[in-house]
């Protein structure tokens, strides 16, 4: 199997060669730009898995080259880290907009730099933005007023997973009369049955006692899973 | 460069601090012209992203004090006051004009070694 592909943009020609060799050094294949064109260049001739990107560069800086590589492509399939040696605060205006999956400062340790990049390279990373995009999607669905994934109004209640070998509560959100999506503690595989007790669950969803359910999706959300579940019909 | 070092760690850093070096006195007197260049025609950004450039890679090579200068450097070009560079652009100056004598003497010392 061809080893994963990491694209280094920077304008200064040390700071690739150091890259470059930190990327083989993890057994990764690098790849150079050292500008916007290059990289975009590169971008068109190769499917990378991860782009190293400097901020700031002369003629188009990383913002920019960020927001040309998401208007590019619909769903980004691979993944992006500022890596930046600016001392201040970033644009955070642009960095919520542009939504890189990490930000590391050119200071930080060489075997913390390391971690990191192997972090991002990792699955995790991918059902991270998985988990977001589904979540973002039921957002769009659901009412406006209730942001996800900060369970705030009429669609929010707690449950407790009644099925498992340990006891687990959950926050969860309605996202339809017939489903919703929870954030937990742990993994649940596609298709298995998960039973939750809720006063507010039952109510919002018109249901009595233990509300049967089955796993739709479960992705990485963070250092958790966002799941999303189906109810089963009342027996 | 695993190739080139056999496996061995030390001499694949060597070489790569080495390489590091070359590639830094081969850029250097561009980006001190550079920087130069923008403090005469005043252009806070280009000597903003100038001396941002050749903080990275010195500080990549262990030039920390210098790094801090060009720090300050950018720190002015960023806050638009190119007028405020004379202390500080001095001393780069006069860093400069040793800084890549000291770096062939540690190239020569790391290729002997």
């Amino acid at each position: 199997m061809s080893p994963h592909k990491i694209l280094i943009v920077d304008d200064a020609a040390e700071t690739r060669l150091f890259l470059k060799s930190l990327v083989i050094s993890l057994g990764f294949a690098s790849f150079e730009a050292k500008n916007g064109l290059e990289a975009l260049k590169m971008l068109d001739e190769h499917k990378m898995d991860l782009i190293l990107l400097d901020i700031l560069m002369p003629n188009m800086d990383g913002y920019q080259l960020l927001e040309k590589i998401n208007e590019l492509r619909e769903n980004r399939d691979f993944r992006v880290a500022f890596i930046t040696g600016i001392r201040g605060t970033l644009d955070q205006e642009k960095l919520n907009i542009l939504k890189p999956d990490e930000i590391i400062h050119k200071t930080v340790d060489v075997n913390v730099l390391k971690n990191k990049i192997k972090k991002l390279m990792s699955f995790d990373i991918k059902n991270k933005r998985e988990g977001e995009s589904l979540l973002q999607r039921k957002e769009d669905e659901t009412d406006r007023n209730i942001p996800l994934p900060s369970f705030q109004g009429d669609s929010e209640f707690t449950a407790t997973i009644t099925n498992m070998p340990i006891v687990i509560d959950v926050k969860a959100t309605k996202t339809s009369p017939t489903s919703f999506i929870f954030i937990g503690p742990v993994q649940f595989k596609t298709g298995i049955n998960i039973s939750f007790l809720s006063d507010e669950g039952s109510r919002q969803l018109n249901r009595e006692g233990e509300i049967q359910t089955l796993v739709k999706k479960c992705v990485a959300f963070g250092d958790k899973f966002a799941v999303e579940v189906d109810l089963l019909p009342d027996t | 460069m695993k190739e080139l070092g056999n496996g061995d760690g030390d001499f694949e850093n060597r070489l790569l601090i080495v390489q590091l070096m070359s590639l830094y006195i081969d850029n250097f007197s561009a980006r001190i012209s550079e920087i130069t260049d923008s403090i005469q025609k005043k252009d806070a950004n280009a000597l903003e992203r100038s001396a941002h450039s050749l903080k990275s890679s010195s500080r990549l090579i262990g030039l920390v004090e210098f790094a801090n200068n060009c720090q300050i450097l950018e720190d002015i070009g960023f806050s638009k006051k190119v007028e405020e560079h004379d202390d500080v652009y001095l001393k780069i100056e006069l860093a400069a004009q040793r800084i890549v004598e000291v770096l062939k003497n540690k190239i020569a010392e790391l290729e002997k070694s």
